[in-house]
């Protein structure tokens, strides 16, 4: 079945500039994040001219009618916050056109700052703590949702990267291959296991207390650290989202796509060394 | 090669939104001549795709309709040589609910009942709902913008991926709000509950259009929501229920017309607040039927024990049904 392209408009390649006024008038102290889009822009080298996405992949209408609801719904930020947003370590548009730019775009600025405000909502008052400490008891302390939202995302965009894709070297290469057989094969077995979560959910590949690697499904923010969400002792290096908005604009409901376009920009570099420094040594990744 | 894409970007976005296009987009996979003669299919709606711009546009609604139809074709999948394969899909909902090895078909069966209750609802430009139905939902919701304020407020608190519905509650007759949620393998079948709006707020419902925005996307969908089938469904289903849940509500009603009757009567300086109201004397019961009486009996009990849980109800309310009971009692020892 030939996939849609969305009709284009030449105006919509512009969008973005269009929606710049409109966030600039946000409240700056409110927002660092999302009223600054020329800090943003300057800060990956970018110039503010140039359209960050090129025509051809020109957002739709409803980025535009969309670009001043995300000043108008953005949640309160705290006064001094535990934890604060990380940037995305490349530019928006890095991972086109295997995940495209708005997608990007709203998944680390409006949904990864609404679980870190929520969480640092939920944790005002308390002790300081590591986030990844947060995690074993999240479930208990009904910090899963914003907690583990937190968590996850600081792992979804480190082991993601511009022409990153490939395979695995070195011992993490080793592990799958014990488990699985064959880099395909695993890769066959993450496929079916991520589009098989119903509703809301991660797909993880995480690291058992022998060393071995596993694949294991998550619902909503939950991971593998946490205490119920799966087996005891699993320590996740790589993961992906299949919460519909992490696919939606450019996928739709074909999520077996959005999983194969995934293989093309995952760090594998980046998830040995989680294997080889934290996950061998039963440690969390930390973040 | 960019000249024929171009031709090919043309062509598909050339292409007439129509009913026939809606039909071709829904039977576009290989089993769909196979479909026609299995359990479970995709029902053509009767307005076009491009008929609720506000909701979906007609791209959106094709392709949701096209997820609709993947689901049915996993579903007849699912449900192929299994002992539910010839049963109606609400029975396939309500039987697989409570069983966690079911979890897959129940999905699958529960998201396909929830689209096309969904779906269906919908008509072009929404037809106001009718006086009936308002006075239903004034009785539990106070106003119909309450109502929406209800369900958008259920809506938002949804995490993750789930629905918002607008139920009748069949023992006590009472509209209720209520969330339910992906993975959790509940449903207001499954609970004896009858549905009457559905709201899918799963991502992909909104998101195209309205993104974080669930509050806008709700009252869009309400107001092009067919509420004149809404109310001849709750009207339909409250006249089915057994004759004790019946007479509960009647009695229901009947107390908060005679508050406010009360209320409108003393305002106008006319009635005694300590005389409290009684049937006999509204001339809505004869003393002397005993076997309605131990009916009535129970069934005030009941109303007046549901009454007395909500916390906004006032104190003569209550005293009134007792002195109703009393009085019945009364008469049945006679």
């Amino acid at each position: 079945m030939t996939p849609m392209r969305p009709f284009l408009l030449c105006a919509a390649a512009s969008a973005l500039q269009l929606g710049i006024p409109a966030l600039q008038n946000a409240e700056r102290v409110r927002a660092p994040i999302m009223g600054a889009e020329d800090v943003l822009l300057e800060r990956f080298g970018l110039p503010a001219e140039a359209p960050l996405i090129k025509r051809r992949q020109a957002m739709h209408i409803g980025l535009l009618a969309a670009a001043p609801l995300l000043s108008a719904i953005e949640p309160a930020l705290a006064e001094d916050p535990m934890f604060t947003l990380p940037p995305l370590p490349y530019a928006y548009d890095a991972l086109e056109p295997h995940i495209d730019a708005a997608t990007m775009k709203f998944h680390h600025d409006f949904h990864h700052q609404a679980y870190i405000n929520n969480l640092n909502k939920a944790m005002a008052g308390k002790a300081a703590a590591s986030l990844d400490s947060l995690m074993p008891g999240a479930k208990a302390a009904k910090l899963n949702n914003a907690g583990g939202g937190h968590y996850n995302h600081c792992m979804f965009w480190t082991i993601m990267g511009p022409g990153a894709g490939g395979a695995p070297g070195g011992v993490l290469a080793d592990k799958i291959k014990d488990a699985y057989g064959s880099f395909d094969d695993f890769k066959t077995a993450f496929a079916t296991a991520a589009a098989g979560v119903f509703g809301s959910g991660w797909a993880w590949l995480a690291v058992k207390e022998d060393g071995s690697v596993t694949i294991v499904t998550t619902p909503n923010q939950d991971n593998p650290l946490m205490e119920g969400a799966t087996e005891a002792g699993l320590i996740p290096i790589m993961g992906i989202d299949v919460w519909e908005h992490a696919y939606y604009l450019k996928y739709q409901n074909r999520r077996p796509e959005y999983i194969t376009a995934f293989w093309n920009v995952i760090n594998w570099s980046k998830v040995g060394e989680y294997y080889s420094a934290y996950a061998s040594k039963g440690q969390p990744v930390p973040f | 090669q960019a000249s024929s894409r171009r031709r090919h970007l043309l062509s598909t976005a050339m292409r007439p939104a129509g009913y026939m296009s809606m039909l071709r987009a829904v039977s576009f996979s290989s089993s769909s001549r196979q479909r026609r003669r299995l359990a479970h299919s995709v029902a053509p709606l009767p307005f076009e795709a491009d008929s609720l711009q506000r909701l979906v546009s007609a791209r959106s609604f094709r392709r949701q309709r096209a997820y609709q139809a993947k689901l049915v074709d996993k579903l007849n999948l699912i449900l192929h040589d299994s002992e539910f394969q010839h049963r109606p899909l609400d029975e396939v909902v309500t039987s697989t609910a409570s069983d966690p090895q079911l979890a897959e078909c129940f999905n699958h069966a529960s998201e396909i009942w929830n689209l096309e209750l969904y779906w269906s609802r919908l008509t072009p430009g929404g037809i106001a709902p009718p006086s009936e139905l308002l006075r239903w939902i004034e009785r539990d919701f106070e106003s119909y913008d309450r109502l929406v304020e209800q369900i958008t407020a259920h809506a938002r608190g949804i995490w993750g991926s789930g629905w918002t519905w607008l139920i009748l509650d069949r023992r006590s007759l009472r509209l209720r709000v209520c969330n339910t949620f992906a993975g959790a393998s509940s449903h207001p079948l499954a609970l004896g509950l009858k549905p009457l709006l559905a709201l899918d707020m799963w991502e992909h419902a909104y998101w195209y259009r309205y993104r974080g925005d669930r509050e806008a996307y709700v009252r869009a969908y309400l107001d092009l929501v067919n509420w004149q089938a809404v109310s001849s469904e709750l009207i339909a289903t409250a006249n089915k229920v057994d004759e004790h849940a019946k007479l509960k509500y009647v009695i229901r009603i009947a107390m908060d017309d005679m508050q406010s009757l009360q209320m409108s009567t003393v305002q106008h300086g006319t009635v005694d607040l300590n005389e409290l109201p009684s049937l006999a004397r509204l001339q809505l019961m004869d003393e002397r039927r005993d076997d309605l009486s131990s009916t009535l009996v129970g069934a005030i009990r009941e109303v007046s024990s549901e009454l007395e849980a909500l916390p906004s109800v006032r104190k003569t309310s209550t005293a009134a049904l007792h002195s109703i009971a009393q009085e019945l009692r009364g008469v049945k020892s006679r």
